[in-house]
């Protein structure tokens, strides 16, 4: 299995971001997504550089979008996953649930009552 | 914990009937926070990045003008953060290398002279080599290409015609070289005045005094060659880089 085509925890969640938001998915709503759903407060920096080095791999596809006033007539940049992309992100996910099975994490409940507490 | 796109919460949450183009001037995020990404975000982010923010801050406007003013410069200085070794990396280490050897000549003069700093500060002196090398080689380039020379200083672009790294060079060798010559010329005019000046009388008190400040101007014109020499070749450099990538 090559190595460049593992993905980082912040790209797993970037390309699921991408395909939750379908056709809605550039900078702004992507950055808003990850931080209503996971509470990951990202830097729009943050995100473009991820997101290029994403592009870069051949995971994601970029394209100009239409420019809107509330932009001040400045372009979107779209994203979508490439069939690399997905193959990419799916065995990510095979590979974390196959190192799921059968693990029982030490002081379970304290983790679970933290995560409880953060997101309340 | 809201989980679902917010596409439609950010469409009503945006003032209406907003005309199309530029945005007017009451609603446009902090300029200087703008101004700062442009000149720090590669050109083909500039785009979706400028318009994902001003969006963003629209947004976070009508609930609190203050605060959205605040978040885009959080967000400016952390996306700069973001890309400054990408796109201004080379400008960095260029700016470092001048301040460190400001900062080693400062401190080499220190240990020498712990005491009093200010006798390698001379008003005069500096009057004598700066604006007259400045004006000399305005005079002998024109101001445009002062102009452009200063420009290049904050954002050394690549790519243009090589007239133009040529003029810029030459702009930095005569502003070195005829700092230089007007070191020699007035340190001649202080030997000279001190020849004239100093006699067996004075000479123990008058002479040590009279000699430093009279190096000073040497001294002056030696430390504007030395930074004019970094900027001529880091030109060179460029237009180099420049030719090179345009054969390729």
């Amino acid at each position: 299995m090559p190595q460049d085509k593992f993905i980082g925890e912040l790209e797993h969640m970037l390309l699921l971001a991408v395909l939750q938001l379908k056709d809605q998915a550039y900078g702004t709503q992507i950055r808003q997504y990850l931080a209503d759903a996971v509470g990951r407060d990202l830097s729009i920096g943050a995100l473009y550089t991820t997101l290029e080095r994403l592009e870069q791999k051949g995971l994601l596809t970029g394209r100009l979008g239409e420019a809107t006033a509330e932009r001040g007539g400045r372009a979107k940049k779209y994203f979508e996953l490439t069939a690399e992309g997905s193959q990419a992100l799916l065995r990510s996910k095979q590979a974390l649930d196959h190192l799921w099975q059968g693990v029982a994490l030490p002081h379970a409940w304290q983790v679970d009552s933290a995560m409880m507490g953060s997101s309340t | 914990m809201n989980r679902q796109p917010s596409s439609a919460k950010t469409k009503s949450l945006l003032p209406k009937d907003l005309p199309p183009g530029p945005l007017p001037p009451a609603l446009q995020p902090p300029l200087l926070g703008q101004l700062l990404l442009e000149w720090v975000l590669p050109e083909a982010l500039q785009e979706p990045v400028l318009g994902d923010l001003q969006e963003e801050f629209l947004e976070k406007r009508q609930q609190n003008p203050a605060q959205a003013r605040w978040w885009y410069r959080k967000q400016a200085l952390r996306t700069c953060w973001h890309f400054l070794h990408q796109t201004k990396g080379d400008w960095l280490m260029f700016i470092f290398s001048l301040l460190f050897f400001i900062g080693i000549s400062v401190w080499v003069m220190w240990l020498s002279s712990a005491d009093s700093l200010m006798m390698f500060y001379d008003f005069p002196s500096l009057a004598l080599i700066f604006p007259t090398a400045l004006l000399f080689a305005v005079g002998a380039t024109s101001r445009n290409t002062a102009q452009q020379a200063v420009a290049f200083l904050f954002e050394p672009k690549s790519g243009l015609a090589p007239v133009y790294y040529q003029q810029i060079q030459h702009f930095f060798e005569v502003l070195g070289k005829s700092g230089l010559l007007l070191g020699w010329f007035t340190t001649l005019i202080g030997i000279v005045a001190m020849a004239n000046g100093i006699n067996a009388d004075n000479f123990a008190e008058a002479f040590g005094p009279s000699l430093g400040v009279c190096l000073l101007t040497l001294l002056y014109s030696y430390g504007l060659k030395t930074i004019t020499y970094i900027a001529a070749q880091k030109v060179r450099f460029v237009a180099i880089a420049s030719t090179t990538h345009s054969e390729l």
